[in-house]
């Protein structure tokens, strides 16, 4: 149409990660003409900021990504392969990508989502989704994306996504961090002793390294990833295919150590690679490619 | 292209519903604005008309006017002559009738002409005497100049022609 190149259009992304991240662009002629980042702690002001907005512009988008576990791929549209794999096919909701696979998600998750929030949410993408429209590399590779509280991973064997699975991070408790705070006051005691032992100071920052990774080996997520990676491979190699997962890609969000690919390397052998992706841009593009 | 999203947007408006009140309402007073302007250069078109219709009136009307006014000098020449002529024809008969009261009973008159100046009678008078005791001096009177001619008749009788002028002669030819 004529007019649309005459028309503001604003693309909200949003999703909820312990608290709301949002970036809003605003587009014009299809270029972005400018941006804007936001982060709320209450759902309360996400609403009342988005909701402006759509005043404002009625040319607005909102989008945003589906966290629920009851979604996935399926390496096919087939109805047939849904039933195989015990998916109630009548009450999940399917995007056929270029006829070869599948995303779904439960019917009854994505009717929540769009009644949790107090505006119309435009466009809803399984987490997966982003996954697959970042993954340039489809032959026999593991992506994990990270948010804070939760680690989603999707295998792919042969340019088609094979496996996915979600877990949700749980928050620790108070008195467990305390705890681990006291034996890593034991572990500093000790270290301290020995360092008094050390005069060379290159040695003294090594320790502190060691410090550190033992920080993050017992207090970060990065363990809960190489775990939830180790038991994916598991049941990948058990039940979905017999080749060898040939690399791993860790997309961070949530601002998590780089050394986990070092980690990763050492325990499961296989060559790890650190992405930090701006999901929200993401998001964002899919809606805008939609248009 | 491909679409990733569960749900399809619906299709929403370009404008907001202010925005869209306020281009009704700019809309309206533009087709306000075109319509009593064309409804301006169509009267204004009908009033050039009628205005070369006028003028051309106004033209033909002053071309009667003079004509009229032409008519009317020629009337009051018309006019001026017919009372000049009334009067002349007034005063002919008045000065017929002081003419025939002129007459004397034992004169009888038999004809007379009256030119502008002149006047010319001729009659029949028992005696000279009784012409110029009766007639003569009542014409001396009113004209400047009386000249009387008799001849006598058979019976004893005088016929005369009185030739009387107002001015004389001389002055008459000038």
């Amino acid at each position: 149409m004529f007019l649309e190149k005459f028309i503001k259009r604003d693309f909200i992304s949003f999703y909820k990660d312990k608290k709301y991240f949002l970036l809003i662009q605003t587009l014009k002629n299809k270029k972005i003409i400018s941006e804007e980042r936001k982060e709320f702690e209450e759902k309360k002001e996400l609403e009342k900021f988005i909701k402006e907005k759509i005043t404002q512009n009625p040319q607005t988008y909102t989008s945003t990504i589906l966290f629920t576990l009851n979604q996935g791929v399926i390496e096919s549209c087939n109805k047939k392969e849904y039933l195989k794999k015990d998916i109630d096919y009548e009450n999940v909701k399917i995007v056929c990508i270029d006829n070869k696979y599948s995303f779904y998600a439960s019917v009854y998750d994505i009717i929540r989502l769009q009644e949790e929030y107090r505006f119309e949410i435009d466009f809803i993408y399984s987490v997966f989704a982003v996954i697959d429209y970042l993954a340039k590399e489809r032959k026999n590779i593991i992506y994990v994306l990270v948010f804070k509280s939760y680690i989603i991973l999707l295998t792919y064997e042969n340019f088609i996504p094979k496996y996915s699975d979600i877990k949700e991070i749980e928050e620790k408790d108070e008195i467990d961090e305390i705890e681990e705070i006291d034996d890593l006051d034991l572990i500093d005691d000790s270290l301290d002793s020995s360092i008094e032992n050390i005069e060379d100071i290159d040695e003294i920052e090594e320790i502190e390294n060691i410090e550190e990774k033992l920080n993050n080996l017992t207090t970060g997520i990065e363990v809960e990833i190489l775990n939830f990676i180790k038991t994916s491979l598991k049941e990948y190699y058990k039940n979905y295919s017999n080749e060898f997962i040939e690399k791993i890609i860790i997309l961070d969000t949530a601002g998590i150590d780089v050394a986990i690919t070092n980690l990763i390397e050492d325990e499961i052998l296989i060559p790890a690679e650190y992405q930090n992706p701006d999901i929200l841009q993401i998001i964002n593009r899919l809606s805008i490619e939609s248009i | 292209m491909r679409v990733y999203s569960f749900k399809i947007p619906k299709k929403k408006p370009i404008f907001k519903e202010d925005t869209k009140l306020w281009l009704i309402f700019i809309a309206i007073s533009l087709l306000l604005y075109i319509s009593f302007s064309l409804f301006l250069t169509f009267k204004a078109y009908i009033l050039k008309k009628e205005t070369k219709e006028l003028n051309k009136k106004a033209y033909e009307l002053k071309l009667k006017t003079m004509q009229l006014n032409e008519e009317k000098e020629f009337i009051y020449i018309q006019k001026s002559v017919f009372e000049n002529i009334m009067i002349k024809n007034d005063l002919t008969k008045q000065q017929i009738k002081n003419l025939l009261d002129l007459i004397p009973d034992p004169i009888t008159l038999e004809k007379f002409y009256i030119d502008k100046n002149k006047l010319t009678i001729y009659g029949i008078t028992p005696t000279k005497d009784v012409y110029n005791l009766l007639m003569l001096p009542p014409l001396e009177s009113i004209f400047e100049k009386t000249v009387t001619t008799f001849y006598k008749l058979p019976n004893g009788w005088y016929r005369f022609k009185s030739q009387n002028y107002i001015q004389s002669e001389e002055n008459e030819t000038y």
